[in-house]
């Protein structure tokens, strides 16, 4: 190689020192240091045979199961139907092989024919292994057709055309063909073999013992890293001898390329649809088929709801991490491809140790690769830059699969028939554009093949992302794991479907894009296959960031800003509410110090006093009627308080319970016609009380749960006497609630989200003189102005320190000039003028 | 292909590069100034996070957070804790037991906590360096299926579990991870002190006689087990079996005595959710927040208003909870019965193997 062509492998090489290189060296300094625990595996014999025998029945299944599609995908490589077919094809590895096997093991729950047969025959466990086959089955069988398809493309059709002319009986022609196409199967074989061999989920789940978990067992018992790595020591030499046999299956040079190669038979393609359909729609229709309204009376839209507050973050990580390590992995291969085709030998050397490397790493188990992380990164700066991003999971699944690029980087330098090979050196070709003009087709193939398989194996990898995930960084596949331990489906359906559905789209896509490029000439196809790039790597960027966040919004204009941490007088320690008296002009603020402090219309600080009790907690909501009577949500006290504003007591009353008159945790307290008052409490209570201005009960309304009626942590009231409407802040609902003075609805205004007329944790609203509402949002760091029905009229506010900027917000008041805005975890209050 | 394209194609590949080590770091952008605080914890995340939710809109504090997954049961979490041991990234350690956080504790890896908190906290349930606190328990119980074991037929001690009736009919979970292990070294520290040493072995040796099957999928799959027909009898915690009955499974419990002699305090093992402080972690401050609100009578509600039904372990509660308080909790010492869970668990496991 010269010049240009450097780059590749210099980045292979930097890729492996992060990944495996440091992390390997360190891990050997941390663990030598250690002494043996004298905790040693149990049977690691018969272990080692069951584990064995699983991956062979996988293995076996696969290859009979897979010859078919990959002759198919074979065919079809060297015409621009290959990656559309590829990638459709592909789309069962999608689901982890656990996944499949819990949505076929819902096939036949308790109570079901097959199951009380299994009972009553006490063969429970062979139905349960059997299932579990099948998962393995469904999962695989697309890796060994990617690798079959490999071994097709080589193969001239006129072969086959020779044997049928010569009348050749079919067994001959099957004969043939598997001499043909033993390699791909070989391989594909293998890598089933080892993946099946080296998994502990899936047979965690179905109740077998294997060597992965007893490995995990030991551990538990707190043996050192050390006794793990040398109970490892057959499962990790069996793994490397199955990558050695990959690697010199791979090692073949074929004399000639295929000019052309033989079509599939139609059975074949009818029987891969088939088998497809098995691997994917049925596992999501006996998922969705099993999913049962959950707890609380929750409808199929709630739960997605909460999927979406819970788990999509998560799953948008998982796919993030997925997408990085599969990009990765295709540099790797490309690396060590172009460094396998130079012609001096200490570059194929290094080569070979990277490539040696990373298939020992991919052999070790997932908790010791965890080890090698946390000491390689877990370490000075590197801990920030590192350990606590993001970063160090790709690397860790970089070690746990970039062997799969390494492989294929070596399929692709050893396909080149030697005889292209002299021509290009003779003429000189080594420069970057000379390797691309001669690999460019099986690069892309392989850069395809090693992109999907990476990607979905990285989807679905459960023990180094348990062992480095950062803190902060939600992971799905740990909570859909959690949720197949408590039988909470509904979790595992949609997570899997939002991974099939991905799946589906990026295939879609990238057959969009092969059809599109093929029409193209080079200038037009590198364009689009450019700006394709572009775009999805923007996707990524903007996922990776945590998704699509309301800093878009401008900032308040702030005309002054009043307020800074601390406990003096004119100082906050997160204060939490605020209200507003205009007619004295009187600002008044609780906070987490249990003061109640009260300011003029300009931010001075005038006066202040101390909650009679706070030990339990401090107030969270807080009003002021027409007479200057300050009223609390004395929120851990389940009760509300009244002071005058020089903080002389003048009312109180509530008790803990549930009863009328009785409160749980009260949040915010608003005024209503003819002095009433009105509580919203949460905590269980989630309704809104109704009492006389002297206290006494008069009714309540609303419920905990999501419905019309309903309350999820109602947070604070406002009432409008202008329109006579109450208005509740329904946080965890993501929504307003406008009642009558009844408490009849009216209407509902706002959802749960990030645009304009959206709301995302709204903590407080303020009726404006002209009737019209300002919304704070907790979680949005914004306020919004809206009409009295919900219409967006102004977002303000993004998230900060700066001027203009909020951190977390938790009130807002307002009158005719200004409106003011309590910035709570920025301890300030902020007033702009009211539009 | 012509040169040009080629070129362009290769200027692709190196832009691509760029753009894909650029998302990689940019993952990590977007951290906000907010005080945030770190959490590994091994309780159900999915009750966890109701209970950090409340936590963060209460305080404001963002709260990082670790879960365990249910294979590992508590385990991965503490082997990372003691790996980051030299360079701490966690603040609170929250677990579902209390018996892997002692082992914590011994290696210096939590440290010595008191809030006003904690000022009163029982003893029982609480470290005697203060390094770990106990709330929300849940009991250790049989868990039957009503239609094949006759009320007359039901253990009323653990040691009865021996008896040949059980032949065949009784699974528990792998007791080297969770709570299993645990009851195991609480069975042996008992027995050892109430009796006599060996009594704990002649347990084991009849489990073993009666073909106890060991299930890798945990207490939740020993439930699971017992309600799909696949064994009569199981040992568990009592959360997963409020659980399964909320997933509508047709189970129950039994609260077998560990004495046959009715001895005060030889009931149902109580196994409280423990919290601790890390030692060096990156926000003391807030770790104090935290734990003081994990100790706080709120969270003990939410626990026990939640499926799994912890426990209160506060008096005041207990009476507001009384269908979930177990019959005369064990009496008995959670350091000792640690000490003795290695021990326990390899007896058992070499007979049931």
């Amino acid at each position: 190689m010269r010049g240009s062509a450097w780059s590749m492998p210099v980045l292979a090489m930097a890729l492996w020192l992060c990944a495996i290189g440091w992390p390997m060296v360190a891990a050997i300094e941390t663990v030598s240091r250690q002494h043996t625990s004298g905790i040693e595996m149990r049977g690691s014999g018969e272990l080692l045979l069951v584990s064995g025998a699983w991956g062979m029945g996988a293995a076996i299944g696969a290859m009979l199961l897979g010859w078919g599609p990959g002759r198919w995908l074979g065919s079809a490589l060297a015409r621009k139907g290959f990656v559309p077919l590829a990638a459709v094809m592909l789309v069962p590895i999608c689901l982890p092989a656990y996944v499949i096997f819990f949505a076929w093991w819902q096939a036949w729950p308790a109570g079901s024919w097959l199951y009380h047969w299994a009972v009553a025959n006490q063969q429970v466990q062979l139905v349960r292994h059997c299932t579990l086959l099948l998962g393995f089955l469904c999962w695989s069988w697309p890796v060994v057709a990617l690798c079959v398809a490999g071994s097709v493309a080589s193969t001239p059709a006129q072969r086959s055309e020779l044997l049928r002319l010569d009348g050749a009986t079919w067994w001959r022609r099957l004969v043939d063909r598997f001499r043909c196409d033993w390699r791909g199967l070989i391989i594909g074989g293998l890598i089933v073999f080892l993946a099946t061999f080296n998994n502990t989920t899936s047979f965690d789940l179905a109740e077998v013992f294997t060597f992965g978990n007893e490995l995990r067992a030991i551990e538990a018992l707190g043996a050192t890293n050390r006794d793990v790595l040398a109970a490892a020591l057959p499962a990790t030499g069996l793994t490397i001898l199955g990558a050695a046999a990959i690697w010199v299956l791979l090692s073949w040079r074929p004399h000639d390329l295929a000019t052309r190669t033989v079509a599939a038979a139609p059975l074949t393609k009818v029987a891969t649809i088939a088998l497809w359909f098995v691997s994917v729609a049925f596992p999501l229709a006996l998922l969705a088929r099993n999913v049962r309204t959950g707890a609380g009376g929750r409808t199929f839209g709630e739960q997605v709801r909460e999927f979406n507050l819970f788990y999509l973050q998560g799953l948008m990580n998982t796919i993030g991490v997925a997408l990085a390590c599969a990009s990765l992995s295709v540099l790797v291969a490309i690396g060590l491809a172009w460094m396998w085709q130079d012609r001096r030998g200490w570059v194929r050397c290094i080569a070979h140790v990277q490539a040696v490397g990373w298939i020992v790493a991919a052999a070790l188990p997932g908790t010791m690769l965890g080890v090698a992380m946390r000491a390689a990164y877990n370490r000075g700066q590197l801990a920030e830059l590192v350990y606590n991003q993001p970063a160090v999971l790709v690397f860790g699944h970089l070690a746990s699969f970039a062997f799969l690029g390494a492989l294929l980087g070596r399929w692709v330098a050893m396909r080149e028939p030697q005889s292209l090979q002299d021509l290009r050196s003779i003429d000189g070709a080594d420069r970057l554009i000379g390797i691309m003009r001669t690999t460019w087709p099986r690069l892309l193939a392989a850069g395809g093949a090693t992109f999907a398989i990476v990607f979905v194996l990285s989807l679905s990898e459960i023990p180094v992302t348990a062992a480095v995930r950062p803190a902060g960084f939600d992971a799905i596949t740990s909570s859909i794991l959690n949720d197949m331990h408590f039988q909470r489906p509904q979790t595992v359906m949609i997570a899997t479907g939002i991974f099939l559905s991905l799946a589906t789209i990026a295939a879609i896509i990238t057959a969009l894009v092969w059809a599109m490029v093929g029409r193209m000439n080079i200038r037009e196809g590198t364009r689009g296959v450019m700006t394709f790039g572009l775009v999805s790597v923007i996707v990524v960027t903007i996922f990776g960031c945590g998704g699509i966040d309301p800093e878009n919004a401008p900032p308040l204009r702030s005309e002054y800003i009043f307020g800074s941490p601390g406990r003096g007088l004119g100082q906050f320690s997160y204060p939490r509410a605020l209200a507003l008296d205009y007619e004295h002009e009187f600002l008044y603020v609780v906070d987490m110090s249990a003061r109640i402090q009260r300011f003029d219309l300009q931010g001075n600080p005038q006066f202040a006093w101390q909650m009679p009790e706070w030990e339990l907690g401090k107030p969270t909501g807080i009003t002021v009627d027409d007479n200057g009577i300050v009223y609390l949500a004395d929120t851990h006290y389940f009760r509300v308080m009244a002071f005058d504003s020089e903080g002389h007591e003048v009312l109180r009353f509530g008790r803990f319970g549930q009863g009328p008159g009785e409160f749980m945790y009260t949040t915010g307290v608003a005024i209503g016609p003819e002095g009433r008052i009105y509580v919203s409490e949460s905590g269980g209570n989630d309704r809104v009380q109704v009492f006389d201005a002297q206290g006494n009960y008069l009714f309540h309304f609303g419920s905990f749960g999501a419905g019309r009626n309903q309350f999820n942590r109602p947070q604070s009231l406002a009432f409008s006497h202008d329109l006579s409407e109450l208005y509740i802040v329904d946080a965890c609902n993501h929504r307003i609630v406008v009642t009558d003075p009844e408490g009849h609805v009216l209407r509902l205004l706002g959802q749960a989200g990030v645009g304009a007329g959206e709301f995302s944790y709204p903590y407080d609203v303020a009726v404006l003189p002209d009737g019209t509402l300002m919304v704070c949002e907790f979680h949005n760091c914004r306020i919004q102005h809206l009409t009295p029905k919900g219409k967006p009229l102004r977002v303000y506010g993004r998230v900060g320190r700066a001027k203009g900027e909020l951190q977390y917000p938790w009130g807002v008041a307002g009158h005719a000039r200004h409106v003011y805005v309590l910035d709570s975890g920025n301890n300030r209050v902020q007033v702009i003028r009211t539009p | 292909m012509k040169q040009q394209s080629m070129y362009r194609v290769c200027g692709f590949v190196r832009f691509l590069v760029v753009a894909l080590l650029a998302t990689v770091v940019s993952f990590g952008c977007g951290r906000s100034d907010r005080p945030e605080v770190v959490l590994y914890v091994s309780a159900d995340e999915y009750v966890a996070r109701e209970v950090v939710a409340a936590f963060e809109q209460e305080t404001g504090i963002r709260v990082r957070f670790v879960g365990d997954t249910e294979a590992k049961k508590t385990t991965g979490l503490v082997e990372r804790l003691m790996a980051e041991k030299d360079n701490p990234q966690a603040d609170v350690f929250w677990s579902s037991e209390v018996f892997f956080t002692i082992d914590l504790a011994n290696a210096d890896v939590l440290e010595p906590y008191h809030s006003a908190a904690t000022s009163d906290w029982p003893r029982t349930f609480r470290c005697p360096e203060d390094r770990w606190y106990g709330f929300a328990a849940r009991g250790r119980v049989i868990v039957y299926a009503p239609d094949r074991v006759d009320e007359k037929d039901i253990p009323k001690t653990w040691m009865d579990l021996t008896n040949d009736y059980y032949h065949g009919r009784i699974v528990m979970a792998d007791p080297r991870f969770g709570t299993t292990g645990g009851h195991l070294g609480a069975m042996k520290a008992y027995w050892d002190r109430a009796y006599q040493p060996g009594i704990f072995e002649a347990f084991v040796l009849g489990l073993a006689a009666n073909e106890v099957r060991m299930l890798t999928s945990g207490n939740a799959g020993v439930v699971r087990a017992v309600a799909g027909g696949e064994a009569d009898l199981g040992m568990t915690d009592t959360d997963d079996v409020w659980a399964a009955q909320a997933q509508g499974m047709i189970v129950e419990m039994a609260f077998p005595r560990h004495s046959r002699d009715d001895i005060e305090g030889s009931g149902t093992l109580l196994i409280p959710n423990t919290v601790g402080r890390v030692a060096g972690g990156p926000n003391p401050d807030h770790a104090t927040v935290l734990i003081d609100f994990l100790l706080s009578e709120r969270v003990e509600r939410i626990l026990a208003e939640t499926v799994s039904g912890n426990v209160p372990l506060r008096p005041g509660l207990a009476s507001e909870y009384e269908h979930l308080q177990v019959p005369d909790p064990l009496q008995v010492d959670f350091h000792r019965a640690a000490a003795l869970r290695v021990a326990a668990v390899e007896e058992t496991m070499n007979a049931l193997r």
